[in-house]
């Protein structure tokens, strides 16, 4: 035993003592050097004499509105722009007519199009360096000119939306200045009647608040439609490198999957033919921690933020007529909604703004579909954090403890209760391996249990027994997250030979023919 | 350094190479901790090349230490599960480089044939840890601002990992 220790400590010590190739930084910046510039590379070359005139009017009429001073106020926020980060209020989580899923018709344009902008402040003083590209089939910036309002508060998650014709079909963007530079980034909704443009959260920067804006205004119309294709395979072709964080799925063809690609975007696809194709459903920062449905179909999500992340807004999203709308700041590590809309249940971290690092997570139900929470005595020990949570139906809830040490056979307990949540009781169940456990039981009693390192367990009980059904696993850790949804049967998300596929699962041990359809995300 | 992350952060290049050259060596090694030799250099410049990509996004120009190496995690991670481009290659099965690598002498060698695979079947937290750690040379502070979890969490963690990997180094050649 002896030997193997030493054989350990060797092992160590040779991982942080080997030298390094001595012409890798200089690789790394041939490399960085063939890539195309990050903001100069997808401007047209036709397009770069309108971003000068840009500029140029950029900061002649921001002068003028320093001299003029402050002008009308700025248009109300919508409340359908996607990964909105209007504040939450009462009156913005009324849940309108659910539209959950987005029309998949939308198609990629025949031209590049593109749209960023891109903005640097030094301090309070100008000039300000800026660059506005804009490339579609039609459109030719018109005028770029200062959006006559301030900010209305330093520190606040700001946005700004307009549906495509307003005054002549134009966009409104705005940011907040001072020390910082801010890439403002267009996010788009899925249901092809707005757009919007989230902008950077300031808190943590040295940004005094100072607000500016440009309105750029086209030629022509913009074709709503046109803008999200590109974003769309933009964003397929951007993120190389991705992991699923989650799925959720209503029916056989209904469903959701998310994903966190490298280095930091939240992306969430939606699917109408069972898993066929997929559609951008949603775009953030952030890390998507858990997403879920309700009976009637509409989707939830929780949005963390690692601490460093530029423009991530924690919270709870709810995704309305193809776009996401934060509705409170508590981002939840689990959801899990019964076939009744009016029961659900949330585990959500006791930080919701500053999203690092793990706490002991609050239990919370809602009887209301969301709208109300209560939070109730969890029945985990507090040592076991890492938590997953099912709500089989009204009185039905399991709640999946686990230690948050990551070993392999980490710690775990069960828990069950069949009268909301008042008493609980610790279901028999056959020990397991595996770490990163998670849950989902739907209101038939059927439901999986799967992580890193586990057999795909299943119970039909409710979660009294689990047991592994006999299904061929391959690779265990191959399964990454599963999708309960009622008749005994399961979407399970897989690695197969470098793709990500889905597949059905049922409980009697057959592997349903869902097919296993490739999913585009994110990779190249 | 946040001075150079400032400056590259608006596009100056030379600010970021010299951010390149001051932590190549930590994110080098801890690619080389996950894919081997073979595969560490291209692993790395990915890792710099997403960073260069994403660095408009950091908020905080000090914090570049911690992001640059949660970038590499992700990265490595991705690679070694086969969701990314880089193809894992296993440090025991490599041999080409032990003439040239005075570090890597019989001793080491020996070791990596028998705790690599051991190394490898960890969890994906445990082994982030200890590359972070021994590998990428963190204190225990800075691989729980990587890993998004206090520092206590990040000793426990690594002394888990720690335990786990000797565990299993001695079930498998007892």
């Amino acid at each position: 035993m002896g030997r193997h220790e030493d054989a350990v400590d060797v092992f160590l010590a040779d991982l942080g003592a080997v030298p390094v190739p001595g012409d890798l930084a200089a690789s790394v910046m041939r490399r960085i050097r063939d890539e195309r510039p990050p903001r100069a590379s997808r401007m047209p070359a036709w397009f770069a004499a309108a971003a000068v005139l840009a500029t140029a009017v950029l900061a002649l009429t921001a002068f003028a509105w320093i001299v003029a001073g402050p002008g009308p106020a700025p248009t109300p926020v919508p409340s359908t722009a996607p990964m909105s980060t209007t504040a939450p209020s009462a009156g913005t989580t009324q849940p309108p007519s659910p539209s959950p899923i987005p029309s998949p018709t939308v198609q990629p344009p025949a031209e590049v199009t593109y749209f960023e902008v891109d903005l640097v402040a030094e301090g309070m003083t100008l000039p300000l360096g800026m660059s506005v590209v804009v490339g579609d089939a039609s459109g030719k910036v018109r005028s770029v000119v200062p959006w006559r309002g301030q900010h209305p508060s330093a520190g606040n998650p700001y946005n700004l939306a307009f549906g495509p014709g307003r005054d002549g079909s134009s966009l409104v963007v705005a940011w907040v200045g001072g020390g910082c530079h801010y890439r403002a980034r267009l996010d788009l909704a899925g249901d092809g009647a707005t757009f919007a443009l989230r902008f950077p959260d300031p808190i943590g920067c040295d940004a005094i608040g100072i607000g500016y804006a440009v309105e750029v205004r086209f030629s022509g119309p913009i074709d709503v439609a046109t803008f999200t294709g590109r974003w769309s395979e933009d964003l397929l072709t951007r993120a190389d490198v991705a992991a699923p964080t989650g799925v959720a799925f209503i029916d056989w063809q209904h469903g959701f999957t998310a994903w966190r690609t490298e280095p930091g975007d939240a992306v969430i696809l939606a699917t109408n033919d069972g898993g066929a194709t997929w559609d951008l459903a949603g775009l953030g920062v952030g890390t998507v921690t858990a997403i879920a449905v309700t009976g009637d179909g509409r989707a939830w999500a929780g949005v963390r933020c690692d601490s460093a992340l530029q423009g991530c807004f924690p919270g709870r999203y709810r995704y309305d007529d193809g776009g996401w709308v934060r509705v409170d700041l508590a981002w939840p590590v689990a959801l899990s909604f019964a076939a009744d809309r009016g029961a659900a249940l949330v585990v959500s971290a006791g930080s919701p703004v500053d999203g690092s690092g793990i706490q002991v997570p609050d239990l919370r139900l809602t009887e209301d579909g969301g709208e109300t929470w209560t939070t109730i005595a969890s029945p985990c020990p507090s040592t076991l954090r890492r938590q997953d949570v099912s709500r089989v139906d009204s009185s039905t809830i399991v709640v999946l403890c686990e230690a948050d040490n990551t070993d392999r056979i980490s710690l775990k307990e069960l828990h069950r209760s069949t009268d909301g949540g008042r008493t609980w009781s610790k279901p028999t169940y056959a020990p397991y391996e595996g770490t990163g456990m998670h849950m989902d039981l739907v209101a038939d009693g059927t439901g999986w249990m799967w992580g890193t390192g586990s057999p795909l367990l299943a119970t039909v009980d409710g979660g009294l027994s689990w047991a592994v059904p006999d299904v061929a696993e391959g690779d265990p850790r191959s399964v990454l997250v599963a999708d309960a949804w009622g008749l005994g049967a399961g979407i399970r998300l897989v690695i197969d030979q470098d793709r990500f596929v889905l597949n059905l699962v049922t409980t009697d041990g057959a592997q349903a023919e869902l097919d296993a359809f490739p999913i585009p995300c994110c990779g190249g | 350094m946040t001075d150079l992350v400032r400056r590259a952060q608006r596009g100056d290049m030379d600010a970021f190479e010299e951010l390149v050259i001051t932590q190549s060596p930590s994110v080098y090694r801890l690619a080389r901790a996950y894919v081997g030799d073979a595969g560490a250099p291209d692993l790395a410049q990915d890792v710099f090349a997403a960073a260069w990509r994403a660095l408009p996004k950091l908020r905080d120009p000090g914090s570049f230490g911690p992001w640059l190496h949660r970038i590499a995690v992700n990265r490595c991670r991705s690679a070694v599960r086969g969701g990314g481009r880089v193809r894992e290659i296993p440090m025991d099965e490599m041999t080409a480089d032990r003439t040239a690598d005075p570090h890597d002498g019989f001793g080491a060698v020996e070791a990596r044939a028998i705790v690599g695979p051991a190394f490898r079947r960890l969890a994906d937290d445990q082994r982030a840890v200890i590359a972070l750690h021994y590998a990428a040379g963190l204190s225990i502070r800075e691989c729980g601002e990587v890993l998004g979890v206090p520092e206590g969490t990040a000793k426990s963690r690594l002394n888990a990992a720690l335990e786990a990997l000797r565990r299993d180094v001695g079930r498998v050649r007892p």
